[in-house]
């Protein structure tokens, strides 16, 4: 009976493993958790703030230094749209460089939704959980005739049911996805227009 | 057993048979309830879709492809939800406002005004090329729709009502209790029939004058097993080798989460949103590229699929309704932290993403098939410690230590001259230094 007894212990300390809920054991803890506040190390609410956030908010009406490029003075309704359209021009020089790179964005902040070449059949948009917007690609006429300035206005405030991106990339970045946009645009274009050269060629 | 006479045990057999044909009969009148609920599902469905007309199929096509962008039929989105609008306005100013609606407001129509300044003055696309007929589809489509919508609704409340069954659909939870309740029962039912089997077996022992076994009996012989050395001893071996491992591995597990898996706030699942829809980490994790953090997205990031998306294929409008909740209120949701390295080591994602160029996956792991997720690697000393001993430097495509990096270009081909090959790794350029990452 005895011999039962130790199989049956023996049973129970060795199946009893961490569950996945149990972060564990851990040695001295103050090491392991910052004592000064940093954003996402808050292991009790802060104490300082009335909203109890570590990480707040710029005060409103207040630019930071060095990020002066994010004053936009266009309102988010239909007359800064257009306003955004007419006035608002890509600050930064295009190159190959800033296209790549605007590439790279685009892939990262846009393919899902807008497939890699601007078609709107990206993961999202072609699961059908999503509907698309009411043009059909790119390289349709509405997106090639439209002003730069209003592609980074959409970007910026989100437009129908697209939202704003303006959290994810800066206006830098912002104006290099833009110029990616309009260089996918002429995709077509620029075929058509070397097809009609060889074709005047000859 | 000596209480019970043969008599008494056949009784006990017949009422347990009994239990099992009854429990039998149970499970039948489930399934089939369940069944004839499917059935009448199936062919309301089936009636929706037969009263049908022809060109509903051209406005649907019409729908998704021109209106689905602002417009659903049972809910507000950018505009209107539209499910009625053939009562509200007769057809010939639905298509003028179809047509051109800015035009519609210019010309003063009180109703166009209203709509206009109700949703704060956005106009709606005009759609010049769409004829009569094809707005007449639409409409179609859209009446169509929502009287669909309607009669699911009836078709679920009505079918609940008469079978007193509340939700015909079976969700996941009641499933599982099914399950559960039904792998209980046959558990009882196979324990049941060996107790039934052993009572058998000791029926015909007396019968054929044998002394019937007896509990006590047969732990005396397992006991007698025990006392064998050969026996004893192995069982004794196993368990002090896997004990001792066991030991081991938990002594050394002492500050390390590897596994860790806490319930959060809300049931996201990293393998529909980075897995099936492909989305990017940094579309949600913002700050990877930018700073130490590789931050959690604020729910203004999850709005921007969210704001139209309010049903998920798992948990319905239950989870996404949590994350509305919190953007609306401004607060943000209390994740619960599952990374966390100890507040004496520094570490930074840009500088492993963009300086390093590594993938999300090397520590983190399959998020993209992580339903829940998971700290995948311990984050150990060790294990940093060999990964950069391991990993190799693209000094080409990497200007971020431009002097370091050309002395031990020069290194490599001198290497190389003697015939030799050397690999120049993180821990080339200092990446084993105590100050490196302890400071």
């Amino acid at each position: 009976m005895r011999s039962f007894l130790f199989f049956a212990f023996a049973l129970v300390v060795m199946s009893c493993g961490r569950k996945p809920t149990d972060p564990g054991i851990e040695y001295a803890p103050q090491m392991y958790h910052s004592i000064p506040l940093d954003p996402y190390s808050q292991t009790d609410y802060n104490q300082f703030f009335k909203d109890k956030k570590n990480a707040q908010a710029p005060v409103a009406g207040t630019v930071a230094v060095g990020k002066s490029d994010y004053y936009y003075p266009y309102a988010n309704d239909a007359d800064g749209y257009e306003q955004a359209g007419k006035e608002l021009k890509n600050p930064y020089s295009v190159d190959n460089k800033f296209l790549s790179e605007g590439k790279r964005l685009f892939n990262l902040y846009c393919k899902h939704c807008h497939g890699e070449q601007g078609g709107n059949d990206g993961t999202v948009m072609a699961s059908g959980k999503f509907p698309k917007p009411g043009w059909a690609n790119y390289q349709s006429d509405y997106i090639r005739t439209l002003p730069e300035g209003k592609i980074f206005h959409t970007l910026t405030y989100g437009k129908n049911l697209m939202g704003s991106h303006a959290t994810q990339l800066d206006p830098y970045e912002r104006w290099m996805v833009t110029a990616y946009v309009k260089d996918l645009s002429k995709i077509g274009l620029k075929e058509e227009v070397k097809t009609e050269k060889k074709e005047n060629s000859k | 057993m000596k209480k019970f006479g043969i008599e008494k045990k056949y009784l006990i057999l017949q009422r347990f048979l009994k239990l099992v044909s009854s429990i039998h009969m149970i499970t039948l009148s489930i399934i089939k309830k369940l069944i004839i609920q499917k059935a009448l599902v199936a062919v309301m469905l089936f009636f929706c879709f037969s009263q049908s007309f022809a060109d509903v199929e051209n406005g649907k096509k019409l729908f998704s492809g021109r209106c689905a962008s602002c417009h659903a039929v049972d809910k507000k989105v950018v505009g209107p939800a539209l499910a009625g609008i053939e009562t509200r306005r007769d057809e010939a100013w639905l298509i003028k406002w179809i047509r051109n609606s800015s035009e519609v407001i210019k010309s003063g129509d009180a109703y166009a005004v209203k709509i206009f300044n109700e949703y704060n003055k956005s106009v709606m696309t005009a759609f010049p090329d769409l004829s009569d007929d094809d707005i007449k589809d639409i409409l179609g489509y859209i009446k169509e729709e929502a009287a669909n919508s309607g009669k699911d609704n009836q078709a679920s409340a009505g079918g609940g009502g008469s079978s007193g069954v509340s939700q015909p659909p079976v969700d996941t939870d009641t499933l599982k209790f099914l399950l559960f309740v039904t792998t209980g029962l046959l558990l009882f039912a196979a324990l049941a029939l060996l107790f039934a089997a052993a009572i058998l077996i000791n029926v015909l022992r007396s019968r054929e004058g044998k002394e019937p076994y007896s509990w006590s009996g047969t732990m005396k012989t397992m006991g007698d097993l025990m006392k064998n050395p050969y026996i004893a001893g192995s069982i004794t071996f196993v368990i002090l080798a896997v004990g001792s491992t066991k030991l081991v591995t938990h002594a050394r597990s002492v500050g390390l989460h590897q596994g860790y898996q806490p319930i959060q706030p809300i049931a996201f699942s990293h393998k529909l949103h980075a897995g099936e829809y492909g989305i990017a980490c940094n579309y949600c994790h913002v700050g990877v590229e930018k700073s130490k953090s590789a931050t959690i997205p604020s729910a203004n990031i999850c709005m921007n699929c969210h704001n139209y998306i309010e049903k998920g294929p798992q948990y319905g409008t239950k989870e996404i309704e949590k994350i509305k909740k919190h953007y609306e209120q401004g607060k943000p949701v209390e994740w619960v932290r599952i990374h966390n390295l100890p507040d004496f080591v520094y570490f930074n994602h840009q500088q492993h993403v963009v300086a390093g160029g590594q993938q999300c996956q090397t520590c983190h792991g399959p998020i993209e098939e992580m339903e829940e997720v998971y700290q995948y690697s311990d984050l150990s000393m060790g294990w940093c410690i060999n990964c950069h001993r391991q990993t190799e430097v693209d000094v080409n495509k990497n200007d971020y230590y431009t002097t370091v990096h050309n002395e031990w270009v020069e290194k490599k081909e001198n290497a190389k001259k003697e015939g030799k090959e050397i690999k120049i790794t993180v821990a080339d350029l200092g990446g084993l230094e105590c100050a490196k990452c302890h400071y």
